[in-house]
């Protein structure tokens, strides 16, 4: 089980403030996700299942060729100053 | 030493694939330097929703080499993993890197380097390599006047996704001076395998973990060139062991090496390592590396500064040490092969290279190899497909000719070394030929006596309290043989003016 302490502390690393309900909420929500998933575990797979792992080989990637890509993507930024984007400053 | 005040010191390098075209896992060009800023960005290295990473396989067989050149055991399979950590320089909110918690993920571990005996008694000390990793930079974050007084950040996201390598070795380090001889041989290292330029700025950075046994370990972040790593694990030892002489414990803390003050001081601490809440990128599927892709990789190596040395030695006659300067740095051990096609006398052009040319650089400087020129990425140009010799400076203007012609003018007794040693100081400024030079300065030796009689006997005449101590004095002939080349521009051949002037102060002692 998620406890409010834990979505507490994930809400201080990725910045974002949270009032006390908030975080009884989204510790609520995120525990019914997660039991949700338990379903998982009651399905008969057999003992010896290798999990499933996407792989390519080294041959299929991509080359070594620049492209620059054709749109300007800061139209998409809220605050510029210059070409820069602006962000918080952070501690 | 006592036993308890060891020091173990263990690091962790970041290399930049310079010679990469284009980024990690996008194709965006990868050279950001003297760029605007955010013109290199696309939607996969912004992390903009519905994008998926497209991993670049030169970065992979980068990568692979360098693990080689390191003795580490290639993976297999190679799996990216993802850093959670909200950031500015980072535009996903997480870095996509490489993690061994599970497996062997990361493209190399357990390596090693050997460190030579610096008084060349073979190998003194071995320094394990934990991982090698492949990993994406973040961005670049400026600030409007300084970090304190800036109230927000400018992020530029050229740099964003820039193939990175990261190397972490296990704390075998005991001095600081084993970690320049490590950094120093992985320079050289980069430099053959031309995947890494270190001269540029910003292309290796290194943190350092340092500890006295029995105490805590602290870790110094933030050191952007290798030259400073020394200066900071040094500073950070004298601090631990100032703690510890007083009875104060030294805290297990994270300090920035703060470069203007020569400093490290205390940094506020991001995240712990569970904080980052590692797990595999589903985006990237594993790479598979066959031992046949091994093989091919292996065969495509460039040779390795251990076996240049090697051939060195027995191929040229050199001595190791020598041979070890050489290709200490590449450029050195470039022009020396390169001259031998003009001259082929190796002794001579190594040593030309090696005391002449070398003194004069470590001297005045210009870019060499592992040094961080922080001027260097406005100056340098943007050669991103052979990028072993990026120097604007000195380096550009002197050729294997240069060294070649040099050599031949001295061993074939047409100038001595003074003069030749001014032919190089002009030759390194201005870029001219030697054989140039010397038409235009008129500097072939006098070596005939009725060449230098009038010259001997103006000094003679000039310098006559000189030539009265001399007579009881014979040490005074040397300050009157300086005159004589001063006079002739140090073209006169010094043991036959000594020999002139012994003669006269000979005459004078027995007429008095
Ligand atoms: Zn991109």
């Amino acid at each position: 089980m998620v406890s409010v302490e834990e979505v507490r502390h994930l809400a201080h690393l990725a910045r974002i403030g949270m009032k006390d309900e908030e975080l009884r909420l989204y510790a609520e929500q995120i525990n019914e996700i997660i039991e949700y998933f338990n379903m998982l575990d009651e399905l008969e797979i057999g003992n010896d299942v290798e999990p499933y792992r996407m792989s390519r080989g080294y041959k299929e990637m991509r080359d070594d060729i620049p492209v620059a890509f054709p749109a300007d993507m800061l139209s998409n930024a809220k605050s510029m100053k210059g070409r820069f984007i602006k962000a918080p400053k952070m501690g | 030493m006592m036993q308890a005040d060891k020091v173990m010191i263990g690091l962790e390098i970041h290399c930049q694939l310079t010679a990469l075209r284009s980024k990690l896992f996008c194709p965006c060009p990868a050279d950001y330097r003297g760029k605007e800023p955010n013109v290199n960005v696309c939607p996969i290295c912004l992390g903009m929703p519905g994008t998926l990473p497209l991993l670049n396989r030169k970065a992979v067989e980068y990568a692979v080499m360098l693990a080689l050149a390191l003795n580490c055991r290639i993976a297999s399979r190679i799996t990216f993993y993802r850093k959670n950590y909200f950031y500015p320089d980072l535009p996903k909110n997480f870095q996509i890197t490489q993690y061994n918690a599970y497996e062997q993920a990361s493209v190399g571990a357990d390596g090693y380097m050997e460190l030579d005996d610096p008084k060349g008694n073979g190998v003194s000390k071995v320094i394990r390599i934990r991982r090698l990793q492949l990993e994406e930079d973040p961005g670049r974050l400026v600030y409007d006047g300084s970090i304190d007084t800036s109230n927000y950040a400018l992020v530029d996201y050229n740099r964003a996704g820039v193939a990175l390598v990261e190397i972490v070795t296990e704390p075998d380090f005991n001095a600081p001076n084993e970690v320049r001889l490590f950094l120093n041989r992985l320079a050289s290292i980069l430099e053959h395998l031309n995947i890494c330029n270190p001269a540029l700025d910003g292309a290796v950075r290194c943190d350092a973990n340092v500890s006295i046994r029995g105490h805590a370990r602290v870790e110094i972040k933030n050191i952007n060139s290798f030259k400073d790593v020394e200066k900071a694990i040094t500073f950070e030892i004298a601090r631990q062991r100032s703690l510890t002489a007083r009875g104060i414990e030294v805290n297990s803390e994270t300090r920035h090496w703060d470069d203007a003050r020569r400093i490290t001081v205390q940094a506020r601490t991001k995240e712990e390592e569970e904080d980052y809440r590692y797990f595999p990128e589903p985006d990237i599927p594993s790479v598979i590396l066959s031992s046949e892709d091994l093989e091919v990789i292996k065969a495509s190596m460039p040779e390795l500064p251990h076996a240049r040395v090697e051939r060195f030695v027995r191929a040229y006659a050199l001595t190791r040490d020598t041979a070890r300067i050489l290709v200490g740095e590449k450029y050195l051990a470039d022009l020396f092969e390169a001259s031998l096609k003009y001259y082929d006398n190796a002794r001579s052009i190594a040593n030309w290279i090696v005391t002449d040319l070398k003194g004069y650089l470590d001297r005045y400087g210009d870019g060499s190899n592992g040094s961080n020129n922080s001027s260097s990425s406005s100056s340098s140009k943007s050669d991103s497909n052979d990028n072993s010799n990026v120097n604007t400076g000195i380096l550009a203007r002197i050729t294997p000719k240069h060294i070649a012609e040099l050599a031949v003018l001295v061993d074939s007794g047409k100038i001595n070394r003074t003069v030749a040693k001014q032919i190089m100081q002009k030759m390194l400024s201005t870029g001219m030929l030697p054989s140039a030079i010397i038409q235009g300065m008129n500097v072939d030796m006098l070596s005939k006596k009725d060449e230098l009689e009038g010259i001997v006997d103006r000094v003679m005449d000039e310098e006559r309290k000189a030539v009265m101590d001399a007579i009881s004095n014979e040490k005074i002939l040397n300050y009157l043989l300086g005159k004589v080349m001063k006079y002739t521009n140090g073209r006169a051949d010094p043991k036959l003016v000594l020999s002139m002037l012994k003669e006269r102060i000979v005459d004078l002692r027995s007429s008095q």
